[in-house]
């Protein structure tokens, strides 16, 4: 059963957001940027539909629940759609090129991946990931922790998999992101 | 496609999150610290970022207004179909039919004193007259 959740109106979201500090406003920012990079959209459209739904109401926020994580939260939510959407974007055929089709004189391609999209799909898939470890060309255990996110390890696993104790892992993980950062920061994408 | 797929996306995603967990966690000095050393001046952001909100805001005050006229031409389209009948008349009128029917329709009908019947049972009584097509229906005379 579902426990009642008092949500915040239209006017206290306004209000919360208004009165975010500098470093929330630092915060939002980046995590638009982050998102905006992995599903390769405007960081700002991204931030600005999340406004608007938020102050539309069709995304609820409880009262409990912090403006800046739940503002982080409908971006990926969106982020996330818009993915999905290109992903199942089917492809469409002109009325002409239904007719040629009809006739023979058009090869119809199967909506489903083919073995050569798959092949092409992995080698993206992996030039990513090369392109992410080689911001840190001097750094094993940076690469590692990366390579162990990228992979989908979690918490003390993920620790483990980078051979630190707990504050040289926080060390390296706060590296990780600051070089992220930078690295954004001068427009370019990993 | 020339970006990632699902696969790729959801991994990149995963980076994102972690990312995201350590950027919330941070000190505000230390992230007002990175920003000044990456970006420039963080008032400068924050008064770039509240002008984004508010075109938000004015963009979602479109949208509603929007909604809101959409609505009400919709009202507009399909007016409410209920009418006010005058019960008095409608009895009335079902008295009249009753007395002018066939014998063999007065029986199916269990006559009743007119006056012992509820509104409800008028009206439903009047509508399967109606349906028997003993009864013109005030849609059908034009009253």
């Amino acid at each position: 059963m579902k426990a009642d959740v008092s949500v915040r109106s239209r006017d206290e979201i306004a209000a919360a957001i208004r009165a975010l500090s500098d470093a929330q406003w630092i915060r939002l920012r980046k995590a638009s940027g982050y998102f905006a990079w992995v599903y390769d959209l405007s960081g700002e459209d991204l931030l600005q539909e999340a406004f608007c739904r938020a102050l539309a109401g069709s995304r609820q926020c409880p009262t409990h629940v912090d403006i800046v994580k739940f503002l982080k939260d409908a971006m990926r939510s969106i982020a996330n759609g818009e993915g999905e959407k290109a992903e199942n974007q089917i492809d469409t055929i002109s009325v002409e090129e239904c007719d040629a089709a009809a006739g023979g004189g058009l090869q119809l391609k199967d909506s489903t991946d083919s073995q050569e999209e798959i092949m092409v799909a992995a080698e993206v898939n992996e030039a990513t990931r090369q392109a992410v470890l080689g911001l840190f060309p001097n750094d094993a255990q940076t690469r590692d922790l990366a390579d162990g996110i990228l992979a989908g390890y979690e918490g003390e696993e993920l620790r483990a998999l980078t051979d630190l104790d707990k504050t040289g892992y926080a060390s390296k993980r706060r590296f990780m992101r600051r070089t992220f950062d930078k690295h954004s920061s001068e427009g370019k994408k990993p | 496609m020339t970006g990632p797929d699902k696969k790729g996306r959801e991994a990149l995603a995963r980076l994102a999150d972690v990312l995201i967990e350590d950027l919330l966690a941070a000190p505000d000095e230390e992230i007002l610290a990175e920003f000044v050393e990456e970006r420039g001046d963080p008032v400068k952001n924050a008064e770039d970022m509240r002008a984004l909100f508010e075109k938000s805001i004015l963009k979602s005050n479109k949208d509603r207004l929007r909604a809101a006229r959409a609505g009400l031409e919709a009202d507009q389209a399909s007016p409410a179909t209920a009418k006010l009948i005058n019960i008095a008349n409608v009895r009335t009128k079902l008295k009249r039919a009753l007395a002018s029917c066939p014998p063999e329709v007065k029986l199916t009908l269990a006559a009743r004193n007119e006056s012992e019947l509820s509104d409800a049972d008028v009206l439903g009584m009047l509508q399967d007259l109606e349906e028997l097509g003993i009864v013109v229906s005030d849609d059908d005379s034009g009253n």
